[in-house]
């Protein structure tokens, strides 16, 4: 097994993964968006709402602002621990974060910001501190009390840490030079600009770039170009919200994964064994 | 009521920015003002765009097409 990181930086990674087949890698991939769990306000006690918005479009907002993870995951207990956890209705700590919000507009119209929510844990702020989240006419007052938890993408999309995640093929192309006629139809038409001409031969810069579109192959007159893909080597691309570095969630995806598969695992020894 | 550089030149109707983009869940929200500042200033929106990092169709149909209508409606709520 090869992985080769073909691009990283602080929002997306981009892995190259030879040697895994394609549905587990598309496990992988699922358990990124729908298990790894992140922080996210869940419940919001409006005490003074004399905004534009009212009191649930206002919770919605507040529930989709990307709040930073990295810490929580060891901080805070699991969202199933959680829903069994007593203290619930009670607010235990080891299960939310408590934020707040106040604003007031006098003299003139106020927007408040992401950035204005004050949060009683440093570890759990937002994550962009210039979100809108609503605007306040003179007169006009708000102050919201929030509890953020953690919580997993399957329950609801504002706990994913991930924005975009795919995985696609690689592109293999093959170019007959004995066919070839130089006629630069394959180049003129190619959406990724992946071919080229040197020294009067018809050549391919980024397979990886390659979409597999065919439009090289369907347009080709002479038939020299052969479009198709490798079996075992996929390329992975994770998109983070900001919440948890994509390094991370990749790791925390396949960790979530191999923990599901061990309890399956042990499950299935108990039965056999009986 | 509302003087005329208050509004936004480029499109105009929804409420307020959405947060996250409807269709992939980017934080669209977080680029909003500064892609109003300097669309305003005579930028281009294409170039504004690609230099804030929204590359995908579905972000940026949402901050081109967005309107700040939450501006002229916040007048009309009820006196508390």
């Amino acid at each position: 097994m090869r992985v080769k990181v073909l691009e990283k930086n602080e929002r997306s990674i981009e892995v190259l993964i030879e040697g895994i087949s394609l549905p587990i890698i598309n496990a992988i991939r699922r358990y990124a968006m729908t298990q790894v769990p992140t922080m996210a306000i869940d419940e919001v006690l409006v005490m003074v709402n004399t905004s534009p918005l009212f009191d649930e479009i206002l919770a919605h907002r507040l529930g989709l602002i990307p709040l930073k993870s990295d810490e929580a995951l060891e901080k805070y207990r699991s969202p199933e621990e959680c829903a069994e956890c007593t203290a619930y209705a009670r607010g235990c700590e080891n299960c939310f974060a408590y934020l707040r919000l106040e604003a007031a507009a006098e003299g003139e119209s106020v927007t408040v910001y992401s950035g204005d929510i004050v949060s009683d844990d440093p570890d759990i702020t937002p994550v962009y501190k210039n979100i809108p989240i609503v605007t306040l006419a003179p007169g006009q007052r708000l102050v919201v009390e929030m509890r953020a938890r953690l919580g997993r993408g399957i329950e609801h999309i504002k706990w994913s840490p991930v924005t975009v995640a795919t995985n696609r093929y690689v592109a293999k192309i093959n170019v007959d030079r004995s066919r070839c006629d130089l006629c630069k139809r394959c180049i003129e038409l190619c959406p990724r600009k992946i071919f080229y001409i040197e020294n009067n031969e018809l050549k391919v810069r980024n397979e990886m770039n390659c979409i597999l579109c065919k439009q090289c192959e369907r347009s080709c007159p002479k038939d020299a170009i052969m479009l198709s893909w490798y079996e075992d080597k996929y390329i992975l691309r994770l998109e983070s919200t900001g919440v948890l570095k994509p390094e991370r969630i990749l790791s925390e995806s396949i960790s979530m994964l191999i923990k599901k598969l061990d309890e399956l695992h042990e499950q299935m020894n108990k039965v056999t064994v009986k | 009521m509302q003087e005329d550089s208050d509004r936004s030149p480029i499109g105009d109707e929804s409420m307020i920015i959405p947060i996250r983009c409807f269709t992939c869940g980017y934080p669209i929200g977080a680029v909003w003002e500064e892609f109003v500042k300097r669309v305003r200033a005579g930028e281009d929106p294409a170039k504004v765009l690609d230099e804030l990092g929204i590359k995908r169709y579905c972000c940026r149909r949402i901050l081109i097409s967005h309107v700040e209508l939450v501006r002229e409606v916040m007048y009309f709520t009820k006196k508390s």
